[in-house]
């Protein structure tokens, strides 16, 4: 219900701001009609829209933006609706035909290598120097760099990590690890939910979107395994993501989805509600367990495969500058503004997810201790960004698509082929030099 | 057509004649007026669309890089006749409309039949039978998701308090397509039938009368008075429902995604993904085209078949 109070204003909104939406884009917060008068050089800047503290976050900043810079740089902000996942997207392929992108774009971190494969976006590595490099976390560096050079910084960060509902863990036993040379395999996972799925209760709950969800979650356990589901230089898929130890992955989360160790339909809230004993999900569910108030919950790693690496799932929305943009040295300042270590703090507040910057968690003690100790030591030290291939469209569907049919009991090794065969053509005929 | 004026006979017209040419001539201005703008964006939105969708089939396209488009030649369609799931989209919405259209139709013109007597309530039955028809096909498909759900569902609820095994539904590839198939006749025969109804009511009384008097039963009146009536009206129906059911794509993508195991992959959705998704929108022109002859073959050979008697 509370859902459906929220949609029916935001509706109105949505088709207000549609109905008017060349005044929409102008009057958005930063924007100063007497700029361009000053001499200053005016920039725009298009974001995914957002609500409540994460709206405020980007007034604000570029409010105190246009201030700083008064006189010499002004930015003017347009919050672009997401009507569904691919509508922001849909504007900004639009925009690429007829030349009119923003000076400063906001993408999907996934997207970087597909935009700057299509020479969409300005290479960055001339505006951050060292320090700032090597302050980012290294899932963003890697999520930003296509073919050697770095075009988009990632906004925040994101992880998956496994909550566990303290009580139960309690009541069989259990001691989840709270270092990472303990962290759970595979196979101690496994265990768990055998011994918690019982009445009703499953052992897991994760988000089944049948989408997005299920590449940036479900890869890790091919690199985990030491495998990818591409391989490094983009070019194949074959070997790779239907290679042995992924075929492997696969069959593993078969075999949870065979024993109904979580639920392939599952209500969102199964974990809050004590009805999953753990939980693969993200920083951005804490907020919401405050509902719960009889839920004791603790946090540890995303699990590994025995013998494997320790890796966890990253990325978020990137800023980066188009290559529509006539001041690209001025559009540098504003992403090295939006990204820098205050920025990255508040960004990170705003959205409970994990900052990008190394430096922003010294302003956030809260990360220094358990529960959220675990998402900083994942995102700052063993997270893998999604492949960064320029067919990550077509890689990303249909990866989604295979381990939502493997998950419903289709053939492994077949769904598994499908993809690999998919990506090499797709790869071949539009990408390849 | 008759308002064009023809400037041949109104040079040899007489004087009276003439000043009626010109009346008309002001009234083809004023028709031409009134048709421009829907003949504007009749052209902006449908025909220039149309061609460049034709013109885009012969060439290599990628969205995000118009810069560098190609023309290839027939590769588009040699390439689409190569791919596997083109053919599975094909399969997959040639069985959609083969069950559909009949179905639907049928389950219409009996709700028809049945709304047409004068029953108690008959305005809350039409009501009841329409109301799908003009909500969203979003929002019914999603809601249908949860109808549809494997474990809480409705329908299985149901099913399990009658003693039946609960079904997988649109969790299972041999089941997602007859699912969707009977969703989407529920959702969409409310307006068939009301098409229906408007054909049912031009049939005069007085032949159900007369052949009352000559002692013609309820089947037979049905059989020799209204079908035989009513043809003009199903040949129309059968046609639309036709091409609505190979357009599908709305359910698929909300429930399915095309899955499991491309189960439920339609022409539209390969299209879309292939367009949209993967940028290809070469190739995605190159298969809409093919979707196109195929829909104009599909209404031609109606055409062919249902109005010649």
């Amino acid at each position: 219900m509370k859902k459906l109070k929220m949609i029916i204003p935001v509706a109105i909104g949505v088709s207000l701001v549609a109905g008017c939406s060349g005044e929409a884009g102008k009057t958005d917060a930063g924007g100063n009609a007497d700029a361009s008068a000053k001499g200053a050089v005016q920039l725009t800047y298009w974001r995914p829209q957002a609500s409540g503290p994460e709206d405020d976050f980007y007034k604000n900043r570029v409010e105190a933006f246009n201030k700083a810079y008064e006189g010499k740089i002004n930015v003017k902000m347009e919050a672009v609706t997401r009507g569904n996942s691919f509508a922001y997207e849909d504007k900004v392929n639009a925009a690429v035909a007829s030349h009119t992108l923003p000076d400063v774009i906001a993408l999907d971190g996934p997207n970087v290598a597909n935009y700057a494969s299509s020479k969409i976006l300005v290479p960055l590595d001339s505006y951050f120097t060292k320090d700032d490099m090597n302050d980012f976390v290294p899932s963003i560096i890697q999520q930003g760099t296509y073919e050697g050079k770095f075009y988009a910084v990632g906004m925040q960060e994101s992880s998956v990590v496994l909550f566990y509902n303290k009580k139960m863990m309690k009541e069989h036993g259990i001691e989840p690890p709270t270092s990472m040379d303990k962290a759970w395999t595979w196979d101690e996972w496994y265990d768990v939910m055998k011994k918690t799925a019982k009445d009703g209760v499953f052992g897991t709950n994760m988000i089944n979107d049948k989408g997005e969800w299920m590449t940036y979650a479900f890869e890790q356990m091919w690199i985990s395994g030491g495998t990818d589901i591409v391989s490094k230089d983009g070019k194949t898929a074959s070997g790779y993501v239907n290679g042995p130890k992924g075929i492997e992955a696969a069959q593993f989360l078969q075999k949870l989805s065979k024993e109904k160790l979580f639920n392939i339909d599952p209500k969102p809230t199964e974990f809050e509600e004590g009805k999953a004993a753990t939980k693969l999900g993200g920083p951005w569910n804490i907020p919401g367990f405050k509902d719960y108030p009889n839920l004791e919950w603790g946090i540890t790693y995303f699990p590994k495969k025995a013998g494997g690496t320790l890796t966890a799932p990253s990325g978020s929305w990137a800023i980066g500058i188009s290559a529509d943009s006539k001041y690209p040295k001025e559009a540098a300042e504003f992403v090295k503004w939006m990204t820098n270590t205050e920025s990255s703090v508040g960004i990170a507040k705003a959205v409970s997810m994990p900052a990008s910057r190394k430096s922003a968690y010294e302003k956030m003690p809260e990360y220094n201790e358990l529960p959220l100790k675990i998402i900083k030591e994942q995102v700052t030290t063993v997270s893998h960004a999604r492949p960064v291939t320029p067919a990550y469209p077509l890689l990303t569907q249909k990866f989604a698509e295979a381990l939502t049919d493997i998950m419903m009991g289709g053939d492994v090794k077949k769904s598994l082929d499908n993809v690999a065969d998919a990506y090499d053509s797709e790869y071949k005929k539009n990408y390849a030099k | 057509m008759e308002i064009v004026s023809h400037p041949a006979r109104a040079e040899h017209g007489s004087k009276p004649a003439a000043s009626l040419r010109s009346g008309k001539r002001k009234e083809s201005l004023t028709g031409y007026a009134f048709v421009f703008p829907a003949v504007v964006l009749l052209i902006v939105f449908l025909l220039v669309p149309f061609l460049l969708a034709i013109a885009l089939g012969f060439t290599k396209f990628n969205l995000l890089r118009p810069e560098d488009i190609s023309f290839i030649g027939l590769r588009n369609y040699l390439d689409i006749f190569q791919d596997k799931l083109f053919y599975k989209s094909l399969f997959n919405t040639m069985y959609f409309t083969v069950i559909v259209v009949p179905v639907q139709c049928g389950v219409a013109l009996i709700l028809a039949l049945l709304v047409n007597n004068a029953l108690p309530f008959r305005n809350m039955f039409r009501i009841a039978y329409f109301s799908p028809v003009v909500t969203s096909m979003t929002v019914i498909a999603i809601l249908w998701i949860y109808l549809y759900n494997p474990n809480e569902g409705l329908i299985n609820s149901l099913l399990d308090a009658l003693g039946i095994p609960k079904q997988p539904f649109l969790r299972d590839k041999s089941q997602a397509m007859n699912s969707i198939i009977f969703m989407s006749v529920w959702q969409a025969a409310g307006y068939q039938m009301m098409i229906f109804l408007a054909g049912l009511q031009g049939i005069s009384r007085d032949m159900y009368e007369a052949s009352a008097i000559d002692g013609a039963g309820k089947l037979q009146q049905l059989r020799y008075i209204t079908l035989p009536s009513l043809y003009n009206v199903i040949v129309f129906v059968l046609m639309i429902t036709t091409i609505q059911a190979v357009k599908l794509f709305t359910q698929p993508f909300i429930m399915t995604n095309g899955g499991p195991e491309n189960s439920t992959r339609t022409l539209a959705l390969f299209i879309y993904q292939q367009g949209f998704q993967f940028r290809n929108a070469g190739y995605a022109s190159a298969a809409s085209v093919i979707f196109f002859l195929i829909v104009l073959l599909i209404s031609l050979l109606m055409r062919k078949f249902l109005k010649d008697k």
